[in-house]
């Protein structure tokens, strides 16, 4: 079988690493595997995009432009992508190789520092592949899969996938759900939460207790899920601010890390079940989330 | 090849934890300056920093979300007569080349590192070996 991109990417990578360096170890390869896995999926459709541009039929011709929009989109997704895992490993790699010369040395304190970083980055590494599987299953249509789901399940996962974001922060998430329970997609349903929440968490204030108000209500047409905080806020009338593109991280949002990817993802997703995203933010008070989606 | 300070200039507080303790190894006893934003920096550099005379090594990384290396280059070159006082790594975690021809034209630039940082990768940049 050909070898995809993410092989050729991580062999070039291990390739520069000199000798003396630290590499190995399961926690390494486990992530490594991750990112490639994570891979393969973009590389799949890439490749037969790639087949299907080169037939020469007119009547493609639109379809083709589509697809090459799409390529395009893959190419700065995977640029992005690809930078922001690469931050990481190297500075897990860097504290391996810190975590080993004070290890040498006994120092107890600056071990548990280094695990603390160490912990931290890996987090951070996890999280980034997370959205990154997220974004190919909506890609691929996975999301449509239905079942009963309940309020105790949404949070508890919500809390988990949150925990290294409100870890050491005095962050209060108030659940309010008119709803116990539902037939529909847990895994929008938690993308959606968990992104939103993020942002919260993410785009807080400093020095002030972070209050997180998350409902799932009950509409006419189908359910309404509503994140709403006590943060930084943003203009919204501000032309520059387009929250919802790829990679967007204009203006004071800048200053926060992240992918830029959490809301691009959600509009994607939301757009395919045909529902809609209400925001309504103000500098310095706080922003809320509506997003409606319609149920048949 | 010796400095007494060190500058180093990177979004990540975990990067520079880790290349504090890097260049610190390089250059025992050296005075290390850190900053997550490179306006800070910038701002730094004009208000004292540019008075040095001996030479200081900055470690400037490339991919900042506030502003690119070379931009933090650009705008230190426009305030300055000269950046004789900066020997600039620039630091890197990907597309190399491109980033390369991006800053090659800056005289204070000598060289390009890829993450992560080592004295190793220091040393072959600064000393050749």
């Amino acid at each position: 079988m050909e070898r995809n991109f993410s092989d050729r990417l991580l062999q070039s990578q291990l390739k520069k690493v000199p000798d003396g360096d630290i590499y190995s170890k399961e926690g390494i390869d486990a992530f490594l595997k991750m990112v490639n896995e994570a891979y393969t999926g973009f590389e799949e459709e890439r490749r037969l995009n790639k087949h299907i541009e080169s037939l020469s039929n007119r009547e493609l011709e639109v379809a083709n432009e589509e697809l090459r929009n799409k390529n395009d989109f893959l190419d700065s997704f995977n640029h992005g992508m690809a930078h922001d895992i690469k931050n990481h490993t190297s500075n897990i790699i860097g504290l391996i190789t810190m975590l080993r010369k004070y290890h040498g040395r006994n120092d107890a304190k600056m071990i548990g520092t280094i695990i603390e970083k160490l912990d931290l980055s890996a987090n951070q590494l996890t999280a980034i592949v997370q959205g990154f599987l997220y974004l190919s299953r909506a890609e691929a249509n996975i999301d449509n899969q239905f079942a009963v789901i309940n309020e105790d399940e949404v949070t508890t996962a919500i809390n988990a996938e949150t925990l290294f974001l409100t870890m050491g922060k005095d962050c209060r998430i108030n659940y309010r759900f008119e709803i116990n329970e539902l037939f529909f997609s847990f895994h929008v349903i938690k993308i959606i939460f968990v992104n939103l929440i993020s942002n919260s968490i993410k785009f807080s204030k400093k020095n002030e207790p972070i209050i997180i108000d998350v409902s799932l209500n009950q509409t006419p047409a189908g359910i309404e899920l509503v994140v709403k905080d006590n943060g930084l806020g943003m203009n919204l009338s501000d032309p520059d601010n387009k929250i919802f593109e790829l990679f967007n991280r204009t203006g004071d949002t800048r200053m926060v890390k992240g992918t830029g990817v959490g809301l691009f993802m959600i509009k994607k997703i939301v757009d395919r079940h045909a529902g809609k995203v209400a925001v309504d933010s103000e500098l310095g008070k706080g922003t809320i989330f509506k997003i409606e989606i319609p149920i048949k | 090849m010796s400095y007494k300070k060190i500058i180093l200039v990177d979004d990540n507080p975990t990067t520079i934890f880790y290349n504090q303790d890097v260049v610190s190894d390089f250059c025992p006893g050296a005075e290390i300056m850190a900053f997550e934003n490179p306006i800070e920096f910038i701002a730094a550099y004009g208000e004292s920093l540019y008075k040095e005379e001996e030479a200081m090594l900055l470690l400037l990384d490339i991919n900042m979300p506030l502003k690119l290396g070379y931009e933090v280059l650009e705008e230190l070159e426009e305030t300055h007569d000269n950046l004789d006082n900066l020997h600039v790594l620039m630091v890197t975690s990907s597309n190399l080349r491109n980033d390369v021809e991006k800053s090659s034209r800056f005289l204070c630039v000598v060289g390009y590192i890829e993450k992560p940082l080592t004295v190793a990768k220091i040393n072959k940049v600064l000393n050749g070996f």
